[in-house]
């Protein structure tokens, strides 16, 4: 740590631009089995899907009264993930908040490729993928068309929406660093960067245009980072099933959103900062600062929890205070408590400055979070579809092989994409780095009583 | 060279294995069309034609009428004109489709190899070797030829009794182990006829059961669910609005006693003590209205038979024994069901109608009453014995008898007929039996061959093949005859007939005569071949009780103390074993317990602590299996995995029979244990010694809870409430909960023309399950098996729910609740705005209509049904050959991968709305009737247009206010199925 | 006449650029060009203020796109469901406010999309030849004022920005 700091004390622009291009350097033999490791792991999961394709759904677990299963919690899983990369790269960036510029670019590119895995979902989950397209809108000599009164054709909309202006927001502010690349580059890359960077040169009319077009892009992010998942949460929402009509889904399905992506971007930044050498950008200080928003959302998520639960106890209806109580003392209630104690108990421990400046500590606990996060869902879904409004019907889901592979195979598809850019695009914004490097100081200046920690 | 893989041979190979290759695709391919190369002119492609005929799954013998389109019979429906089933049929009586396109009935003659495998052989062979066998055997000397086959008709049975007659053989038996002789021996007791009175439920006013589960398997089902329901329906009596009185002895409740009021458990085999204790309080009380002065001798008689004594034998307390005795002696037209196989059942029975003024009203007999059809055990057991003793060279199993499988293990049926020289199985599906014979000939299912039936005098029941043969079988009867015409000599000159089909006409010509009418008149016989039958209603005779028919009453045979009882009970679907070969009846589950594709034994909690037994669950707690019991019985120990219920008597192990085949085809080999082998003869209780094993098994079932939790899915109210225009608790908890008009955010949709609705009076239903086996023939339901079943997988569209009452309901409520929940066809159908591509979609007839070809698979409809009655087809549906050819054309076989539901059978609305256009008319109210409306014997279910107001089924709900009701309210969902609530009578004040 | 000349300065910072750009303004010469390494705020609204530019006009096509895909939002929901008027739940064929989250995300998405062509277009990208004078570290740690005048006027251009506090001055052909 030391040697970062020292670094850190005082970066030129010249320190920046070394330290994230050093990251872009051709991977070593680790990096390749690493990157093929995950591919590998996507093709499993991809020969799973095509066997469930082929031989139906009959090889799953699923059936009678859970409808829906791992497979959507997977899908609201990675579309939680997405948010909290809009959030800091967009929402923070509205606010001005500093500590962003060093981490929004990482969190960005999670945000992309966490929508790409979700969107699979959808498409494994249904029963006949291969006429997917219903759902859109297109003309056609028999006038069939998707009914917009139906959740899932919000959501389809909401989906697609996000993913697009995901890219554009990203990419838009990659082509300046892309052209800095292409100045240091040489061989094929440098015509691969010259092709990604459209001969940007920073002239004051480019990034006069280039400002505008990036503060209404964020401006355009934010209500849709919280119109997407307020939808996924109406998929839900607008159900009759008891435990998930509850008009308390959209604000709280957001704040989780945002939880379980902080806690991701600690998952992925810890690690990727120590291998890529960029502690000197990516610092403690982020660390500490993403930290206390996991924090943040963690007791937002608590007070969820309690209202959810009190809201059903306050109506007395005895169909929800059933299911309810099947949530918590039912066949699948240890779910719930490992829930409760994954993202309510553990992130207390944030509010000790020690734990928020330890790597170890904070990766520990960013892991329990997205734990606890994948359970949330489960619960919420699975367990409410198990105790259903007819008693006669109830019964419990296990998953199968099939899903289980399915589930780790997105998880190889996400690392994979990630992996891939990370080596092979800046992970950290110069340009806006160097933007903040008078706040950098400052920064470190805050930081220094933590540093003994460190 | 020559020996490698030449080129040609390797191109074509390769050439199949390409082909092979290409095969696989996403979705089942299309299956073949075959054009008619010569149309049938009787045959109009898509209009279906109908024929009356005889149900041959049981003895009731009810009339049926096939459907039958472009020469398969693809639906069994009950014949209206059939003064029995009045237009309805059971459960087993539609899976008798499953019978005819079983895919394991034999379709070449099969002969034994010397190492004991099965080969097939020609039809001349395999006759030759019958006839020669049969010759020898009748040249070897007299009786040296036995039948053993299960009733077929008065004509059949009195064929084959000709045909041995011609080889000089009596031994010739007609067996049913579920006999009616107890009934007879009873009958000639006490009124010196050996016929079998009928009963005429809905004439009574209080029925006591003493073990006859006449809602299950006793007797004729449907006519007694029909009379029953009749029996129930809430009308003015001395004065008041109420219902029938109704109470059931029996070690389990099942779906009999869940319907009567008092379920009065009894040791297994002491019904008949209990009910000569009821006649004795009830002479003691002075209420045996018609004994005049016998009354005192017939307390006399009786006893040794005390309310004390006998409660103690048999676990009833004093208290329930005086208050059935009090029932009954207070009733105007009280009746006692007699059942089981002990004589002195029916004996008290017969005397508590008879002395009680019921004889002649609730039960009858009447003139003519056909002969007996099945033979008495003693005659059977000793041509058992004959056999074993060797004095018999040929046995011939017939009929679809099961010897081996069905007659008690004390008559060592399967070394006897182990030991006989040469056997000779006939039949469809291989059974039991068929592995200890040397020849299997494959014979026509009773719809593809001539029959008649006579269940009762004054009905003469005509059975007509239905369809072409599916399987190269012959008719039993022809090779018989023919047999007897080659070998018998002039002994077969007696006989007339060229085959049975002109032995079935003759006797219809004698019928015909004895109707008075001109015997060549060919008009008679086409039109009883319409109506199925000649039912003529026969008069009701006066006869007399001779008391001293009571001095024949022996005590019970099982007594017990200490012992546990295994008490078997017929499986209501699969019956004495004969069902279990038919996927259907396998996978509905058995109304009262909800287990599907298996064997089990019941037992009470209590019993269960002591035995120490208990279900498991994996560490999920989700149920992983339940322990196993080794039961010891005098003949043998069985094991069977528990079912731990309140439901039955403790100290009470109560198991079904009809599984444990050992060879029954596919579907019923190798499932749980065969009852019969451990039962005495006349008796299905014993006393057994029960210990756990360290073995756990899986019992499967749709069901998810058996409590209710207080939701509005089966309501029910006292008859004091209806009377007394009181409104049930839980409706007034609901009037609370739903918000006061107007609260809808959009104007109703208006429904103008024809809207569909339903009525249905749970408390008509028995929970028989007819409705969900029509549901399954009509609407191609696919059947998945045990596992899928377990997986949560089953595809019917109609269910039977039951539900047990917590101890806290039970004082107000039935014993159990029973309704049938399909698609409620709601005006707010939950499922249609949420899915994604309008296949959930709301038609202008108000139903709710499901597009197959647009579903993509979401399942949302499903996450959003509060009744939770749509289903997606996890798997491809598959029906083995041939029983696809039973698939109905009208309704679309559904692919993998999408939803399914209840469509109120939309094609038969088509097709009548087709007509009445056609015919340029209105609808007429009861033109359409979905199939399980139709099937339903209780009348449970009535089907018609809301917008018409004269319709039957809305008239149904005016009728009954204050019992109607919709399910789960509080969902706003507006179904169009509306149900009356179950009426009881309120404990202790009953 | 003489031939025109490219003077490339290059400064250490945004402040000494800033004042570059001043400095030309006040020589009333609009013809330059600046590089900066990132979206200096101050360069930018210098040079629009030299140049007396507004804001950048990305912000129209924002709008417009905005603005048409909430009007194509409301005609496609409503034009299927009249196209296939099928009832559900119920529901009146047109029910309005389940469309709203369709008029909401196409709103979203048509505005970013145009926003994106837009710069695209306003800032001539895609660029194929190099503008004058840029020099490989304007792109990572240099700011770079190019300015075109006349070859007699250079000197008096040179001096202005080296008082500006440019580090050196390069000419070039222009």
């Amino acid at each position: 740590m030391a040697a970062a700091i020292d670094t850190e004390i005082q970066p030129s622009y010249v320190d920046v631009d070394r330290q994230v291009q050093r990251a872009l350097a051709p991977g070593g033999l680790k990096y390749w089995l690493w990157v093929l490791f995950c591919a590998f792991l996507t093709a499993l999961g991809g020969a799973f899907w095509t066997n469930q394709i082929y031989n139906s759904f009959d090889i799953t677990g699923y059936g009678q009264p859970t409808m829906w299963a791992v497979y959507i919690t997977n899908f609201v899983f990675w579309v939680g993930i997405a948010h909290s990369g809009t959030l800091i790269s967009a929402i923070l960036f509205l606010f001005r908040v500093r500590w962003r510029t060093a981490i929004f670019r990482l969190a960005e590119t999670m945000t992309v490729f966490a929508v790409a895995t979700a969107g699979l979902f959808p498409l494994i989950h249904l029963g006949r993928v291969w006429f997917f397209y219903w759902l859109v809108p297109y003309p056609n000599e028999r006038s069939l068309q998707p009914d917009f009164r139906s959740p899932l054709v919000w959501d389809l909309f909401a989906i697609s929406t996000y993913l697009t202006i995901s890219v554009l927001f990203l990419f838009t502010g990659l082509i300046p660093d892309i052209a800095n690349a292409r100045d240091k580059a040489v061989g094929w890359r440098r015509t691969f960067y010259s092709i990604l960077s459209f001969g940007w040169q920073g002239t004051d009319r480019q990034w006069r245009n280039f400002a505008t077009v990036y503060l209404l892009l964020a401006g355009f992010a934010t209500p849709l980072v919280l119109s997407v998942h307020s939808v996924v949460s109406w998929d839900f929402a607008m159900t009759q099933l008891p435990g998930w009509h509850s008009t308390i889904f959209a604000p709280y399905f957001v704040a989780g959103a945002i939880f379980s992506g902080c806690a991701l971007v600690l998952t992925l930044a810890i690690p990727a900062r120590r291998l890529m050498k960029i502690e000197g950008l990516i610092t403690i200080w982020h660390l500490d600062n993403l930290s206390k928003v996991v924090l943040l959302t963690s007791v937002i998520m608590t007070y969820s929890y309690a209202t959810e639960s009190f809201m059903v106890w306050y109506t007395q209806d005895p169909i929800e205070m059933a299911t309810f109580q099947q949530r918590y003392y039912g066949p699948q209630g240890y779910m719930f408590w490992m829930m409760i104690t994954c993202n309510c108990a553990i992130p207390l421990l944030l509010f000790i400055p020690r734990v928020r400046t330890n790597t170890v500590w904070l990766f520990i606990i960013s892991i329990f979070v997205n734990i606890g996060m994948w359970l949330e869902r489960f619960v919420i879904f699975v367990g409410s579809l198990s105790t259903n409004a007819d008693p006669s019907q109830w019964k419990f889901y296990v998953p199968r092989l099939t899903e289980v592979i399915i589930t780790i195979g997105s998880f190889g598809w996400f690392l994979m994409n990630f992996s891939l850019f990370a080596k092979f695009l800046p992970i950290v914004s110069m340009t806006e780095m160097k933007e903040g490097i008078s706040w950098l100081k400052q920064a470190v200046r805050e930081v220094y009583p933590y540093r003994k920690a460190a | 060279m020559s020996d490698g893989l030449s080129r040609r041979s390797f191109l074509k190979l390769a050439a199949t294995a390409g082909a092979a290759a290409a095969i696989p695709g996403c979705e089942p391919a299309a299956r073949k069309i075959i054009p008619y190369v010569v149309p049938d002119e009787n045959i109009i492609p898509g209009v279906p034609s109908y024929f009356a005929t005889t149900c041959g799954e049981c003895s009731a013998g009810c009339g049926i009428i096939a459907k039958v389109r472009e020469g398969r019979v693809i639906k069994l429906e009950g014949n209206p004109a059939d003064p029995i089933s009045q237009g309805a049929i059971c459960a087993r009586g539609q899976a008798a489709l499953q019978g005819v396109y079983n895919p394991d009935r034999l379709s070449k003659p099969k002969r034994r190899k010397a190492d004991g495998s099965l080969e097939e052989i020609g039809w001349d062979e395999a006759l030759k070797l019958f006839n020669d066998r049969l010759a020898a055997a009748a040249k070897a000397g007299k009786d040296r030829i036995a039948y053993i086959g299960a009733p077929q008709g008065p004509t059949l049975d009195r064929l084959t009794k000709l045909w041995a007659g011609a080889f000089g053989s009596s031994r010739v038996v007609f067996w049913e182990r579920i006999g009616t002789e107890p009934a007879r021996a009873a009958a000639d007791a006490c009124f010196g006829r050996r016929d079998l009175p009928i009963y005429q439920l809905d004439r009574a006013d209080v029925i006591v059961s003493f073990g006859a589960d006449f809602l299950e398997t006793w007797g004729s089902p449907v006519e007694q669910t029909r009379q029953y329901a009749d029996f129930r329906t809430p009308r003015m009596r001395r004065g008041g609005l109420s219902i029938g009185k109704a109470a059931y002895v029996s070690p389990r409740m099942g779906i009999t006693g869940a319907k009567c009021d008092a379920w009065v458990p009894a040791n297994p085999g002491t019904e008949g003590a209990v009910a000569l204790a009821v006649l004795n309080v009830m002479a003691g009380a002075g209420s045996l209205r018609h004994a005049g002065t016998a009354a005192s001798a017939i307390q006399a008689q009786l006893a040794a038979y005390d309310p004390e004594s006998v409660s103690r034998k048999s676990g009833v307390p004093v208290s329930q024994i005086k208050q059935m005795a009090d029932w009954l002696g207070q009733a105007e037209s009280p009746l006692a069901l007699p059942g089981g196989d002990d004589p002195q059942t029916y004996l008290a029975a017969y005397a508590i109608n008879a002395l009680t003024g019921s004889v002649g009203n609730a039960m009858v007999f009447l003139a003519g009453a056909p002969a007996e059809t099945a033979s008495r055990p003693q005659e059977t057991s000793a041509v058992v014995q004959a056999i074993g003793a060797g004095q018999v060279d040929v046995v011939v199993i017939a009929a679809g008898a099961n010897p081996i499988f069905t007659m008690p293990a004390s008559w060592g049926a399967a070394t006897a007929i182990g030991r006989a020289p040469f056997v000779v199985w006939f039949g469809d599906a291989p059974d039991d039996s068929a592995q200890a014979a040397q020849l299997l000939i494959p014979t026509h299912h009773h719809l593809e061959s001539w029959r008649d039936s006579a269940p009762r005098a004054g009905i003469y029941g005509l059975g007509q093949p239905v369809m072409q043969p599916v399987f190269p079988s012959r008719v039993l009867h022809d090779i018989l005859l023919e047999s007897a015409h080659l070998g018998a000599g002039e002994a077969a000159q007696s006989i007339t007939w060229e085959n049975a089909q002109d032995a079935v006409n003759a006797a219809w010509q004698e019928l015909q005569s004895k109707l008075g009418l001109d015997p060549m008149g060919a008009e008679f016989w086409n039109q009883m071949r319409r109506n199925g039958g000649s039912f003529e209603r026969a008069k009701a005779l006066n006869v007399a009780f001779n008391p001293d028919a009571l001095k024949g009453a022996t005590p019970a045979r099982v007594e017990s103390e200490s012992a546990l009882l295994l008490a078997a009970f017929p499986h209501p679907f699969l019956y004495d074993g004969r069902g279990a070969n038919k996927p259907w009846l396998q996978e509905i589950p058995e109304p009262s317990n909800q287990i599907v594709w298996d064997s089990w034994a019941e037992i009470h909690p209590e019993t269960a602590a002591q035995l120490g037994l208990q279900e498991h669950y994996k560490s999920t707690y989700l149920y992983a299996g339940i322990d196993v019991i080794e039961i010891a019985t005098p003949s043998g120990t069985l094991e069977l995995a528990v079912h731990i219920t309140p439901l039955v008597k403790p100290g009470v192990i109560a198991a079904p029979i009809g599984q444990g085949h050992t060879s029954y085809g596919r579907y019923a080999s190798g499932r749980g244990a065969n009852l019969w082998a451990f039962l005495p003869a006349g008796s299905r209780a014993v006393p057994v010694r029960a210990r756990k094993i360290e073995r756990q098994y899986k019992l499967v079932t749709p069901l998810g809870k058996s409590d209710m939790m207080g939701r509005s899915i089966v309501e029910v109210m006292s008859v004091e409430q209806l009377a007394n225009g009181i409104k049930p608790p839980i409706e007034l908890e609901e009037e609370e909960n739903t918000p006061k008009l107007p609260y809808e955010m959009y104007d109703a949709w208006q429904y103008t023309g024809h809207k569909w609705g339903m009525t249905i009076d749970v408390n008509a239903c028995t929970g028989c399950s007819a409705c969900v086996a029509a549901c399954y023939a009509e609407n191609n339901l696919p059947f998945g098996g045990k596992e899928e079943v377990d997986k949560g997988r089953v595809m019917s569209w109609i269910r039977i729910e039951r539900f047990i009452p917590s101890a806290d309901e039970a004082a107000a409520a039935p014993n159990l609740y029973i309704a049938p929940v399909l698609c409620q066809q709601c005006d707010h159908a939950p499922c249609e705005p949420v899915c994604p591509v309008f296949a959930s979609h709301h038609t202008p007839e108000g139903l709710n209509a499901q597009i197959y070809n647009r579903c993509v698979g979401t399942r949302f409809c499903e996450n959003n049904c509060p009744y939770k009655v749509r289903r997606f087809n996890w798997y491809p549906a598959e029906w083995p050959e041939p029983l696809n050819l039973q698939l109905n054309p009208d309704v679309t076989v559904r692919g993998p991968g999408v939803m399914e539901k209840c469509t109120f059978c939309i094609q038969r609305i088509t097709n009548a709305e087709i007509d009445a256009r056609t015919e340029g008319r209105q609808l007429v109210d009861g033109e359409i009737i979905t199939a399980c409306a139709q099937a339903c014997p209780a009348r449970a279910i009535s089907f018609g247009d809301l917008n018409d107001a004269n319709s039957a089924m809305v008239k149904r709900r005016i009728d009954n206010p204050g019992r109607t009701y919709t399910m789960l309210p509080e969902f706003n969902a507006l179904p169009a199925i509306t149900y009356l609530r179950s009426l009881y009578w309120e404990k202790g004040k009953a | 006449m003489s031939a025109e000349v490219a003077l490339v300065s290059t400064f250490a910072n945004d402040e000494d650029c800033v004042r570059g750009i001043e400095a030309l303004h006040g020589a009333h010469a609009h013809d330059f060009r600046a590089f900066t390494p990132f979206p200096s705020e101050k360069v930018i609204e210098a040079s629009q203020e030299a140049r007396g530019q507004g804001h950048s006009p990305v912000r129209w096509f924002v709008l417009l796109g905005a603005i048409t895909g909430f009007l194509t939002a409301v005609a496609v929901t409503i034009g299927t469901s009249l196209e296939w008027n099928l009832n559900t739940g119920g529901r009146p064929v047109v029910s309005i406010p389940p469309y709203v989250p369709i008029m909401f995300e196409l709103m979203i998405l048509f505005g970013g999309v145009s926003g994106v062509i837009g710069f695209f277009l306003l800032s001539r990208l895609p660029a194929f030849e190099s503008e004058t004078g840029y020099r490989s570290h304007f792109g990572s740690d240099k700011f770079g004022l190019v300015v075109r005048c006349q070859e007699n006027e250079a000197q008096k251009f040179e001096t202005l920005l080296r008082d500006a506090g440019a580090e050196e001055v390069q000419r070039e052909a222009a």
